[in-house]
């Protein structure tokens, strides 16, 4: 899989490189909704909740980049005490396809740190007389990353609002995957010089 | 005759041309950081925890002498029993440029006798600037939420890093100042490598330990350059709680190492032709006691002072350089009491052109030390074509005792370390000087303004190779115990190296390379080819870098290692180890003497922001998740994925 992904990854930046435009010029913030729809068993350990994602993007020379940080909720179930909070933090970048004046589809690629933070220090009995028990860490993170295929509609000059479907993987001793649908909307910005320096 | 040699060239005249880098040197836009030294260069290594590597030399193979390691000219001492540990190399910035050269030479005025790492960190800019660096790892496989499934419970661990480098300097026309400070922490994520390290450290009845490992280096340098003069004065301090793998226990040791030592280096101009050099160097060296419930202590401290000076000669037609330099060293250890090597060296060398495009070359040192040690080669360049040179080279080497693993001399002169570590141990009473003789063709073609070929391929006949034996014997709660060590004296062959590499660079924006190394042993008495089996017979290196924009950096990689055969871990071949502490249910594997082939396949992207002042860094390492070792008992290596943030100003 990760080798696939690798030459997903060569292959989309080759025909990247072959147009450009003025990188950075603008900016768009927003604010987008998740939805866990599909997962592989870890999901049967946990409720959760509906997650949040605060996202920064920007056209680079060819596709977009963009920053963002995902927030989910996991209760415990399964296990006692098994609560913890999931912080997805990524780069990205999409290629968008011009459909028409207004919509546009665009697949990408994210890679970033997942951050796992248990809400209580598990300790580790060897039996019940155990007077010195293991006592595991609170934090958690790992590699993970995201492929994605995004539509979306321009509402005004300044507000778009979108849909995604996204598969996310984290290669933890168990992996760790889901599927997420998120609805979104953005804001758009014309770039400060001072922040055109600090990301160009 | 080496002798003779000397003062042949001190009475002859000439000058040299910068020599080549040779096939085995790494230069790319992506800099190296210090602890990707051997994985990004093409040097064969084995690793036992990631932190410290031992590099393959033809001279020596995995031990013995090891290469002397150079940094923008002036030696770093980095090795610890013989393993090279790079967060010690106090480079100020990244590395722009690793070259690796074999055998018997001189880099400047400095003479190496198995081979020479030579780094070049990045320039200063002019006026004062400042460089940072963090960096944080971890690697495919770890726990995740599951700790709380009692039936798939895996110990929570900690990954590499944070790794700090700060480092502030100044540059004027005619003066520089550097100053670094260094903080590495790191735990091992390899779960079987963290158990051993654990069970050393964790004294019964007492907690259990973490095994981590914290490094700290501080540096300055202080430079100056008239047009006659240059003058650098460098003095390092390093302290670490750390561990250290000691081949005659088979496994790691803990110690609390610390290294300081100041660095005096000076050229001055006499006349047109005419220069002296001069270095000195002063160290300190303490192999200290960590606790550890088994009281492994080395209580070793060593003192290193070296004094060289040369006269070089450069004319139109050649060069010549003359010099002697003194090296003593006094220890202090169980068994040893202020005891000292002294070492006096004559230094030689000279170049001549012959005719137009063929040049001659002869080196030659030869050392002073209750007997003396000749090591000189000669060697003929030649220009066949604007666009190819091809180089040969002749000569014999003759290494001191103390270079064959200091460990070995020291515990003839009495140390005490194999009794405190309950290594049994089969020693000769006298270990007679080591004696090799070299040749060796270099090709250099540059086959279009873009694309180069080099090539190399050289044989050394061992005609008296000192060989470190170490069998090791299963032990269920230490996973290894040492057998008997032997040092098994004398040992004769032949060994064959050739290497190639092909070089295409697009300007700034795309360049490649593709190297492919071969050795194997000719001939030689079975522990001599028992020996070489370690090392890898083929190596295949392709890496690609892409700067499609002014501000992203891309480059890919793939390597290849065949297969190698330890005969020293037989002993443990097709047993158990645990990967966890016996405190949570464990999972095993099995320990191999053989370390299989292995293809990995490597990533990174660097975004700079603020107009370069800042560089965000994802490296990506082993994308296909094969596991990787490169020793028997060796970190396995998973999908590693590194994030690192740079600054300069």
């Amino acid at each position: 899989m990760k080798k696939n992904l690798f030459i997903l990854i060569i292959l989309v930046f080759i025909p990247a490189m072959l147009m450009a435009q003025k990188p950075f010029q603008t900016f768009d913030a927003g604010i987008t909704g998740d939805l866990i729809v599909a997962g592989n068993s870890i999901l049967d350990h946990w409720d959760y909740t509906p997650g949040a994602t605060l996202e920064l993007r920007s056209p680079y020379y060819r596709g977009e980049f963009e920053a963002a940080a995902r927030f989910v909720r996991y209760r415990a179930d399964s296990f006692d005490n098994s609560s913890f909070r999931s912080i997805y933090i990524y780069i990205g970048w999409l290629y968008p396809f011009q459909i028409s004046d207004r919509f546009s589809v665009a697949p990408g690629i994210r890679i970033g740190n997942h951050f796992l933070r248990q809400d209580h220090i598990k300790k580790y009995f060897l039996d019940e007389d155990d007077t010195n028990p293991y006592t595991f860490q609170r934090n958690e993170s790992e590699f993970a990353y995201e492929i994605g295929l995004r539509s979306e509609f321009k509402i005004s000059s300044n507000y778009k609002m979108h849909i995604s479907a996204s598969y996310n993987r984290t290669p933890i001793n168990i992996p760790f995957a889901k599927t997420y649908t998120s609805f979104g909307v953005v804001r758009t910005f014309s770039t400060p010089g001072w922040l055109k320096r600090v990301v160009r | 005759m080496s002798v003779l040699l000397s003062l042949l060239m001190a009475f002859s005249l000439l000058g040299s041309g910068p020599e080549k880098a040779p096939a085995d040197s790494a230069e790319g836009n992506f800099h190296v950081r210090n602890l990707s030294l051997f994985t990004e260069s093409d040097q064969l290594y084995f690793s036992i925890d990631r932190l410290s590597y031992r590099s393959y030399n033809r001279i020596t193979g995995y031990d013995g002498a090891r290469p002397l390691v150079l940094l923008n000219g002036l030696p770093v001492d980095a090795h610890f029993f013989g393993n090279l540990n790079p967060q010690y190399i106090p480079s100020a910035g990244q590395i722009r440029r690793v070259e690796n050269r074999e055998g018997f030479g001189y880099a400047g005025a400095i003479p190496y006798r198995a081979g020479v790492i030579s780094l070049e960190s990045e320039e200063l800019p002019d006026g004062l600037s400042a460089y940072g660096s963090t960096q944080i790892s971890n690697e495919a496989g770890e726990p995740g939420p599951w700790v709380y499934d009692p039936e798939r419970v895996t110990p929570n661990v900690e990954r590499f890093g944070p790794g700090t480098d700060v480092s502030v300097n100044y540059r004027a026309d005619d003066f520089y100042l550097k100053s670094l400070y260094r903080y590495h922490r790191h735990l091992n994520t390899d779960l079987a490598v963290q158990r051993r390290m654990r069970t050393v450290v964790s004294v019964p009845g007492g907690d259990f330990e973490p095994s981590i490992g914290v490094n700290q280096l501080g540096m300055i340098e202080a430079g100056s350059s008239t047009k006659k003069v240059e003058f650098i004065a460098r003095a390092v301090y390093g302290e670490s709680d750390e561990f250290i793998f000691f081949r005659p226990l088979g496994r790691e040791v803990p110690v609390q190492k610390n290294l300081s030592g100041v660095t005096l280096a000076g050229n001055a101009e006499i006349n047109e032709n005419w220069m002296l050099n001069m270095l000195f160097i002063s160290g300190r060296k303490e192999f200290d006691y960590r606790v550890n419930r088994f009281d492994y202590n080395f209580d070793l401290h060593q003192n290193n002072l070296e004094i060289l000076t040369t006269l070089n000669r450069e004319t139109n037609r050649g060069s010549l350089m003359a010099g002697i330099s003194r090296e003593s060293n006094t220890y202090d250890a169980p068994g040893l009491l202020q005891y000292r090597t002294r070492e006096w060296s004559l230094l030689g060398s000279f170049q001549r052109e012959l005719s137009e495009g063929i040049r001659f070359t002869a080196k030659s040192q030869t050392a002073f030390e209750e007997e003396i040690f000749v090591t000189a080669s000669a060697g003929i360049d030649a220009d066949l074509s604007d666009a190819w040179q091809i180089r040969a080279e002749a000569g014999i080497i003759e290494l001191n005792t103390r270079f064959s693993g200091n460990y070995n001399h020291l515990v003839l002169q009495g140390y005490t370390i194999f009794d405190q570590l309950n290594i049994d141990a089969e020693m000769p009473e006298e270990i007679d000087k080591e004696q090799m003789l070299t040749f060796s063709v270099e090709q250099n073609i540059g086959l279009s303004e873009s694309l180069e070929l080099e090539t190399e391929a050289a044989i050394t006949s061992h005609r008296s190779f000192h060989i470190p034996f170490q069998p090791v014997e299963y032990d269920e709660l230490m996973h290894t115990m040492p057998g008997t060590y032997r040092l098994i004296t004398g040992q004769t062959g032949n060994r064959l190296d050739l290497s190639g590499a092909i070089n295409y660079s697009a300007g700034r924006m795309f360049d490649t390379r593709l190297f492919a190394g071969y050795n194997r042993t000719l001939n030689g008495t079975d522990s001599y080819r028992s020996y070489w089996k370690m090392i890898p017979q083929w190596q295949v290196r392709y890496s690609a870098g892409f700067k499609p924009y002014p501000d992203l950096e891309l480059r890919a990689s793939a390597w290849y290692r065949s297969s190698t055969q330890w005969d020293e871990f037989e002993g443990i071949d097709g047993e158990q180890f645990w990967t966890a502490n016996p405190r949570y249910p464990p999972t095993f594997g099995t320990f191999h003497s053989r370390v299989p082939a292995h293809l990995q396949i490597n990533a990174k992207a660097a975004k700079w922001f603020w107009e370069q002042r800042v560089r965000a860094v994802i490296m990506t390492k082993n994308i296909t998740n094969r596991k990787f070792y490169s020793h028997p008992i060796g970190v396995r290596e998973g999908f590693t994925f590194v994030l690192r943030a740079e600054l300069r100003f």
